[in-house]
């Protein structure tokens, strides 16, 4: 079949044309066609009824008087009529009576039963064969003719002839009057397409369709041109907000690097600040301490005691202050094996693991690129974490695994320690966020608010699931791409 | 001789042959004649009008015709006129008809019969050689076939007239 979608709608509106006209001509022919040969039939078929005529009313006083050589000299006389190519002559009782056959024709028996009063097909447009009663006025028999109808198969060739001249011409004159015609639809339609696709092409949305007219393609025209104002409206608008959008965040990442700036400057020199007058507190105070203890009476000693506790943890807070603050400050990546750094790790903390009888097991830990100190950072403050909170009583365990998940390892530290409630997870990567009172657990609040810090340097994340009472797990990705 | 010519009459009014008997043959042969008879006023034209008289065959003397006439007069008419059968049993009997049928044996001599014979009265006979004698038409066996001479000349004194297609397929005698 035709895919009438895929050619041009040039070519489809011809197409058409010419088979509408096609059609309409073929049909207009087809009957005029049956109808002729209809009539020749019918008038040849009269003739030969008119041949029967005749023969039956000169044969009716032989058929009468039963004179069967008469009957048969009469229809001798039909060979002068080369059209009829057998005749009967049939008795009022059925019985033959007297016949003729054309010389170089084959005999033939006609049927009584057979053939209606005046016609019968054989062939139904090459012979026919009539049948005519005699009566005088009483019945006395049949006369039959068969009979060929001359001049059909001439007359069929000229009808196709001229058929098939006829469909030419239509089509000629179709196919001129169509291309004619189907320019003022298709041109208008064309030019319509081509602008679409000029609009599709150049992102251009200024372009305008002419509107002239009032048919199907001037409103779609004008309904197309309104879509491209409202695009162009919207573009303009969509530019022009993007633009202040860039220019805004611009600032505000700007302002946010000045204001993050100045918060580290601040806390480093803060902190680098804080340590001189601190060192010195704590000198003197040691120096008092040790030299004019027997001097001074009980009270004195304890408030001394506390006042070198209390400036040697802020020593420590100064410290992991000015580390946090450190942190990612001219990092250098470079091939680091975890394995390596948790070894150092059980060795640093050693102490603490002994005392607390903490059993650690890892496997499966890759070399990766990352920075070497900030990773030590990382492990210790999560495995001394899991020390500290561990619950009263029972072994503490600390399970560290890693898996490759292609862009990045992900890391796991499970411990059996006390866990942290469902609301607390996020804050605990706060800065000085701490859950449970300075006396029950020693810290200075700034361990996980360092790892964040940590894992964010290299491109990844940490979070912790937890069931209070049974342990919490510390998960953090590190990316393999850190550009 | 009659045997012969009936022959194929007997076959073509019967499917298949039947009985043979001379009552039969008989029967057949005037059967045939009587419808012959019926024929011919078909083809002959009485010159008088018949007007609103019944149409009248007459027969010299008793013949087995007698018989399928009567059958032909109640149930055919000639020309939409009623047929009536008399029957003259001496030639100075003969009235008035339009057809007398004279049968082979009448006991009577053809010219004394002929004598009682008015101008405008088809006469029909059955004996050979009767044609020639003055009779109209005369019935012959011709190759075992029934055919009939017509006597063109006495036709014409009788003032009848036959129409053309009788007279092909009569044997002409003058």
């Amino acid at each position: 079949m035709f895919n009438l979608e895929n050619s041009s709608i040039r070519k489809n509106l011809i197409l058409i044309q010419l088979t509408t006209a096609f059609m309409a001509v073929l049909i207009c022919c087809g009957f005029f066609v049956y109808n002729d040969i209809k009539l020749f039939r019918d008038s040849s078929i009269k003739t030969k009824y008119s041949i029967a005529e005749i023969v039956g009313l000169s044969v009716a006083p032989a058929l009468g008087f039963l004179d069967e050589e008469a009957a048969t000299q009469m229809l001798a006389k039909l060979k002068s009529n080369p059209a009829i190519l057998n005749a009967a002559i049939f008795d009022k009782d059925g019985k033959e009576f007297a016949r003729y056959t054309r010389t170089g024709q084959q005999p033939f028996t006609f049927s009584l039963s057979g053939n209606s009063e005046k016609e019968s097909q054989e062939g139904y447009m090459q012979k026919v064969i009539v049948s005519y009663k005699v009566r005088d006025p009483d019945f006395l028999g049949t006369v039959m003719l068969r009979a060929e109808l001359q001049g059909f198969k001439e007359i069929l060739m000229n009808y196709i002839q001229v058929g098939v001249f006829i469909l030419i011409i239509s089509l000629v004159v179709a196919f001129i009057i169509s291309t004619f015609l189907q320019q003022y639809i298709t041109n208008r339609l064309l030019a319509f397409v081509a602008k679409t696709k000029e609009v599709g092409d150049t992102n251009n949305f200024s372009i305008r369709l002419p509107t002239a007219g009032k048919d199907e393609i001037a409103t779609l025209s004008v309904a197309f041109n309104n879509m491209l104002a409202q695009i162009e409206k919207m573009q303009s608008a969509l530019k022009h907000s993007n633009v202040e959008l860039e220019k805004r965040v611009k600032r505000r990442t700007a302002e946010l690097e000045r204001a993050n700036q100045e918060l580290e400057r601040f806390v480093y020199v803060a902190s680098h600040d804080l340590q001189e007058p601190l060192r010195t507190i704590s000198n003197y105070t040691g120096l008092l301490e040790k030299g004019y203890s027997a001097q001074l009476d009980d009270t004195a000693n304890k408030y001394l005691s506390r006042t070198l506790r209390a400036a040697s943890r802020m020593r420590t807070l100064i410290r992991d202050l000015l580390e946090l603050s450190r942190i990612g400050r001219n990092a250098q990546f470079t091939q680091v094996d975890t394995t390596e750094i948790m070894k150092e790790t059980i060795a640093q903390l050693n102490a603490a693991i002994e005392e607390s009888h903490t059993k650690i097991t890892y496997t499966g830990l890759p070399v990766l690129t990352g920075n070497e100190v900030e990773l030590k950072l990382l492990f210790q403050n999560l495995v001394s974490n899991a020390i500290k909170f561990r619950k009263a009583e029972g072994t503490p365990e600390i399970n560290v695994s890693a898996v490759d998940r292609d862009t990045h390892y992900l890391f796991a530290f499970a411990d059996n320690g006390i866990g942290i409630e469902e609301q607390y997870k996020e804050r605990i990567f706060i800065v000085f966020q701490r859950l449970h009172g300075k006396d029950e657990y020693a810290g200075t609040g700034i361990g996980l608010a360092t790892c964040q810090k940590i894992v964010t340097l290299h491109k990844g994340e940490i979070w912790v699931k937890s069931t209070p009472g049974l342990g919490s797990t510390f998960y953090f990705t590190i990316a393999k791409d850190l550009k | 001789m009659k045997a012969k010519w009936i022959i194929p009459f007997l076959l073509l009014f019967f499917v298949q042959g039947t009985s043979m008997s001379p009552i039969a043959e008989s029967n057949e042969e005037y059967n045939l004649k009587a419808a012959f008879v019926y024929r011919f006023t078909n083809y002959i034209d009485w010159e008088t009008h018949l007007g609103n008289e019944d149409f009248v065959i007459g027969i010299v003397g008793a013949s087995p015709i007698s018989q399928p006439l009567y059958a032909i007069a109640k149930s055919q008419t000639v020309k939409g006129h009623k047929i009536i059968i008399r029957t003259f049993n001496t030639p100075a009997d003969i009235g008035r008809c339009h057809l007398l049928f004279i049968p082979q044996r009448t006991g009577f001599s053809l010219s004394e019969i002929m004598g009682r014979v008015p101008k405008g009265m088809l006469t029909v006979s059955e004996k050979p050689g009767y044609a020639a004698q003055g009779t109209n038409i005369n019935f012959v066996v011709v190759d075992d076939k029934l055919k009939f001479e017509i006597n063109t000349k006495s036709l014409y004194t009788s003032g009848l007239t036959a129409s053309s297609q009788i007279l092909k397929l009569a044997i002409i005698v003058n």
